[in-house]
């Protein structure tokens, strides 16, 4: 396959609601800085339901999918691989406020089952402390975002990790136990992932 | 002697919203049924006072994640009674095109995605995807037909933005539509097709009577005119509405319970009512596979709504496909208005149901009082009826099997709790 020929979709899951609003503001970050970025080939979009990345999942498109995620250590962001089943399916699912409880797990797995290239799927995980209904996001979401957006921006370049083939994350470095529902929860993490992880600057 | 016995099913999946469903029984007899939702009001009815009433469409659309656009139809529509405004026969069919975006949305995701598992004994969805992939494709791909009229009318497929009193921020051009006609053609086939693998399903026996209600309309299958209809009771105009149903504080929700109001009995909303009253002025692929998958008289049966879904699925997609072939970016996008006092109300049918909106608006165009009554507050009491009723016929079975069952039959209304004020925990007491 000609990967020159694929798009990049940056998919933003997210509400209006507190710390959800993640994935939707690194889009709108994204969105500001879209000059930097390769015009033809990147998508910038934001969703509110998880099903709705299945479309997006197919042979001429790397997807970039960002979320919010419970229990995501408060001072990183976390990128996983659908590449690399270790890690995607350590995602577990939250009771759902989301399109009719189909979460992120659910709709990975689904999109498994119909045979979709869910290996060209990359999730960044940000923090995620509180989802109040249409409550603004906590302090260290909001850097989160910045952090986040800057490290796609440059993958998105070809300048960040995704560049390197030779960059991966092994299955060890995977938290054990990150889960991820309409909102992601990604807790318990103590692994080391050089690779995974997104210090925020202070 | 008494003996106590709970079930309790921690997670009732593939529904909007939180809630929980406590059972009590004493030997066979079932003693009480509580649908309780312990969602946390959301007060928009209160935070839209003082609101300026262009604030309200955008406002209202945030109640619900899947139904935005029956929130925003809903306020803009009583609004507009309320200002006294008639919109134009184009602003109208954009609005019925709009309302077919979401009605295919939302359908398509609970009939191929949620129900559909249903009836194969499938967990998830993941596990009907293995099963049936081509159908799961077909239904992924319907919605994203809905989803693309969506974005086009409302300027985003999420809380729409284009939608104002008096009609639309910007009427889409002819090209911008025409060019979804290829998807929304390959979607009526597929949704037709569907047809064919829904008339192999097993529906179990749920034929409990009670009062249907809907909007019914002389010449078109409702969607945001009409009066509200009844199978019991004779129609009347949506005005009269608060005069004919109360909502009820009840203890153990935080959602609202709607009833007649004289006679304080429930009644049951959504496309079984619709179907029930308005076969008729379906569309005539859409009426034939009705007349395929669903008996010719009052439908009872609350598990034929998956088989109700599609068949309006494959209204709106023709009447989309019909309204996009027919439409020409004529006009102006929204009729002129001036602000002024004055009360008006509406209903429209939001995929769940009747949907009413009232509002009381001062001379500067402020929001003096909102009244927003949504589908699922409304059927909660009916749910809890039918529930009553369905219990002793699986109470010979073990109590997972019991929970599962219920669970069943609370998706088959597609109950939208998030609406309502959001998960359901079942609970079951024996003695």
């Amino acid at each position: 396959m000609n990967t020159h020929s694929r798009i990049t979709a940056v998919l933003g899951l997210g509400s209006p609601h507190g710390d959800d609003q993640f994935g939707w503001s690194v889009v709108d970050a994204l969105t500001h800085c879209r000059r930097a970025l390769p015009s033809i080939h990147v998508r910038l979009v934001k969703l509110r339901h998880p099903i709705d990345v299945i479309s997006w999942i197919n042979d001429q498109t790397q997807v970039h999918l960002i979320d919010a995620a419970v229990g995501c250590p408060i001072d990183q962001v976390l990128r996983l691989r659908c590449k690399v089943p270790t890690e995607w399916r350590t995602i577990e699912c939250l009771p759902a406020k989301g399109t009719h409880d189909l979460s992120l797990g659910t709709v990975l797995g689904t999109a498994e089952s119909l045979d979709k290239p869910i290996e060209s799927v990359t999730l960044w995980l940000g923090p995620a402390q509180q989802c109040s209904p249409i409550q603004l996001m906590s302090a260290r979401t909001a850097e989160a975002v910045d952090a986040c957006a800057r490290k796609l921006e440059q993958t998105i370049r070809g300048a960040g990790p995704l560049a390197d083939p030779n960059s991966h994350l092994t299955p060890q470095s995977v938290p054990p136990s990150a889960r991820a529902g309409a909102v992601t929860r990604a807790e318990d993490f103590d692994g080391e992932m050089p690779d995974s992880r997104i210090d925020l600057e202070r | 002697m008494s003996s106590e016995r709970i079930i309790t099913v921690r997670a009732l999946t593939r529904v909007e919203g939180e809630g929980a469903l406590h059972v009590r029984l004493d030997g066979d007899e079932v003693e009480d049924v509580r649908l309780s939702i312990y969602e946390a009001p959301r007060f928009f009815e209160a935070f839209l006072r003082e609101r300026s009433i262009e604030d309200v469409p955008d406002l209202t659309a945030r109640i619900c994640g899947i139904c935005p656009v029956a929130y925003q139809m809903s306020s803009v529509h009583a609004l507009e009674a309320a200002l006294g405004i008639t919109i134009t026969p184009t602003i109208r069919r954009l609005r019925r095109l709009m309302y077919c975006g979401e009605w295919i949305e939302s359908h398509s995701l609970h009939v191929f995605l949620l129900h559909a598992a249903d009836f194969f004994g499938c967990a998830s969805g993941i596990e009907l995807a293995r099963q049936f992939p081509q159908q799961v494709n077909d239904g992924l791909q319907i919605k994203q037909a809905g989803n693309a009229l969506l974005e086009v009318l409302g300027g985003r497929a999420i809380h729409p933005v284009n939608v104002r009193i008096g009609g639309f921020h910007r009427l889409p051009a002819a090209g911008e539509l025409t060019a979804l006609l290829p998807k929304l053609r390959e979607a009526r086939s597929a949704a037709i097709a569907a047809a064919d693998w829904i008339a192999e399903f097993e529906f179990p026996a749920c034929e409990f009577e009670c009062e249907w209600v809907a909007l019914t309309h002389p010449d078109e299958y409702p969607m945001n005119a009409g009066l509200i209809g009844s199978t019991r009771f004779p129609a009347i105009e949506v005005d009269e509405f608060e005069d004919h149903f109360e909502e009820t504080q009840v203890h153990h929700s935080t959602a609202l319970h709607a009833t007649r109001r004289e006679r304080q009995t429930p009644y049951l909303l959504g496309p079984l009512s619709r179907l029930n009253l308005n076969r008729d002025r379906l569309r005539k692929p859409a009426r034939e596979i009705a007349q395929r998958l669903l008996p010719q008289r009052v439908i009872h049966n609350r598990f034929l709504s998956i088989a109700a879904r599609l068949v309006e699925i494959v209204h709106c997609l023709d009447e989309a496909i019909e309204s996009i072939q027919d439409y020409r970016a004529e006009g102006e996008a929204s009729c002129r208005y001036a602000a002024r006092s004055g009360r008006g109300c509406a209903a429209t049918e939001a995929p769940r149901g009747t949907l009413y909106h009232a509002y009381e608006i001062s001379d500067d165009g402020r929001v003096r009082r909102a009244k927003i009554v949504p589908p699922t507050s409304q059927n909660q009491r009916q749910i809890e009826t039918d529930l009553a009723h369905f219990l002793p016929a699986v109470l010979d079975q073990p109590d997972d099997q019991i929970a599962l069952s219920c669970e069943k039959l609370i998706r088959s209304y597609d109950p939208c709790i998030s609406c309502s004020t959001h998960f359901l925990k079942l609970t079951m007491e024996r003695r």
